[in-house]
């Protein structure tokens, strides 16, 4: 298991034909079985998981309720869909200005915010920036509703060829913070320097917006996870 | 009469231009906190959370660990069945709905399951998903 472990660790996986196996060269990549990793070169963390789990099987090691999908535990009242973290590194800009008590940080998502190598905000408090690198990406796409590795004593995340300990080592040094959104959230236009309602001036206050709002990781344990057999 | 039809239109299109400019779809965060958490006293799954979770196991195990990085469970509702459903409940039981959805590129989110936990039992009823599909593919 170590020596195909160690294939990860480098992350530099190639294909037989010699093309390098990628974790979201597209940030709109929406690959999540070997099959397709390997067909189309590039896929999410669901992809890699599967993949490493695949090697392993191929060469007669099953493992059962290995396969493991953790999520944020949503704010008092949050729905699941409406909350996400994001992946080292993202930068926070000074104590944050939403108003929010637990989430202070505002961003406001552009018509399309995920484009195919970067974020697109309107206004951001917190930004992506280079991190933890993926498969073959130095800066891989980072902002997730849930993250899948695989478990056998220890964490594997092949999806960045590391190893955790436990989830709260994962929630420590992987995630950088915890997002609610997009939500309408009151946004007044003098703070952001938009004109948020279309009225042709930017002096409005309290404009319905829909945003994302952003906290840093606290300490503790922050995610959960449930385990499959794959 | 066609006072009141111009009052009522009026009021469509002042309503349909609200809803526009609120940003379709998307909910307010208040709305969202003002959600009342339900809880079913002495049922074996008895509030929303423990149904997210079952919820979740079930459909990641069904798809096979086939679930995008931007999926996730919205918040189950409570429901109570107008029908027997065979294998899994009876008419009048009470039944968590749990309603998966992905986030699109634009940041909105679309809807990709739905599921059915009985608050007694801790059945799962899948309605509708990805698995469907593919079994409709290779029929």
């Amino acid at each position: 298991m170590d020596a195909i472990w160690g294939e990860f660790t480098d992350r530099d996986v190639r294909r037989v034909d010699g093309v390098q196996l990628t974790y979201y060269a597209s940030y709109t990549c929406g690959n999540i079985t070997t099959a397709d990793l390997l067909k189309y070169g590039d896929g999410q963390c669901g992809a890699w998981a599967k993949f490493f789990i695949d090697m392993l099987k191929v060469q007669g090691i099953g493992i059962t309720n290995e396969y493991v999908i953790f999520m944020p535990n949503p704010p008092s009242g949050i729905p699941q869909d409406y909350v996400g973290f994001v992946v080292k590194n993202w930068t926070f800009v000074g104590a944050g200005t939403s108003g929010h008590s637990t989430h202070p940080y505002l961003n406001i998502p552009d018509s399309l915010l995920v484009g195919a190598t970067s974020y697109n905000w309107k206004f951001a408090e917190v930004t992506d920036a280079a991190g933890i690198p993926g498969q073959g990406n130095a800066n891989p796409a980072s902002l997730f509703n849930n993250h899948q590795v695989m478990i056998n004593g220890e964490y594997y995340d092949p999806s960045y060829g590391l190893k955790h300990a436990s989830l709260q080592a994962i929630d420590d040094d992987a995630i950088d913070g915890f997002y609610i959104g997009p939500v309408l959230h009151p946004v007044d236009e003098p703070a952001v320097n938009l004109d948020l309602n279309g009225d042709g001036d930017k002096t409005d206050l309290q404009v319905d917006t829909p945003v994302y709002l952003l906290q840093k990781n606290p300490a503790g344990l922050d995610i959960f996870e449930i385990k499959i057999n794959y | 009469m066609f006072k009141s039809f111009g009052l009522l239109l009026v009021i469509a299109v002042i309503v349909g231009f609200c809803r526009m400019s609120s940003g379709q779809g998307i909910p307010s965060l208040k709305e969202l906190e003002r959600t009342a958490t339900q809880e079913i006293r002495g049922a074996n799954v008895p509030k929303a959370d423990d149904a997210k979770k079952i919820a979740l196991s079930a459909y990641a195990q069904k798809m096979k660990g086939e679930v995008l990085a931007n999926e996730a469970p919205g918040s189950p509702s409570l429901q109570v069945l107008g029908i027997d459903v065979s294998g899994f409940g009876k008419k009048g039981d009470k039944v968590w709905e749990v309603r998966f959805s992905e986030m699109t590129p634009d940041g909105t989110r679309t809807l990709r399951a739905i599921l059915w936990v009985h608050s007694d039992t801790s059945r799962v009823h899948y309605l509708i998903g990805p698995w469907q599909a593919d079994k409709d593919k290779r029929e």
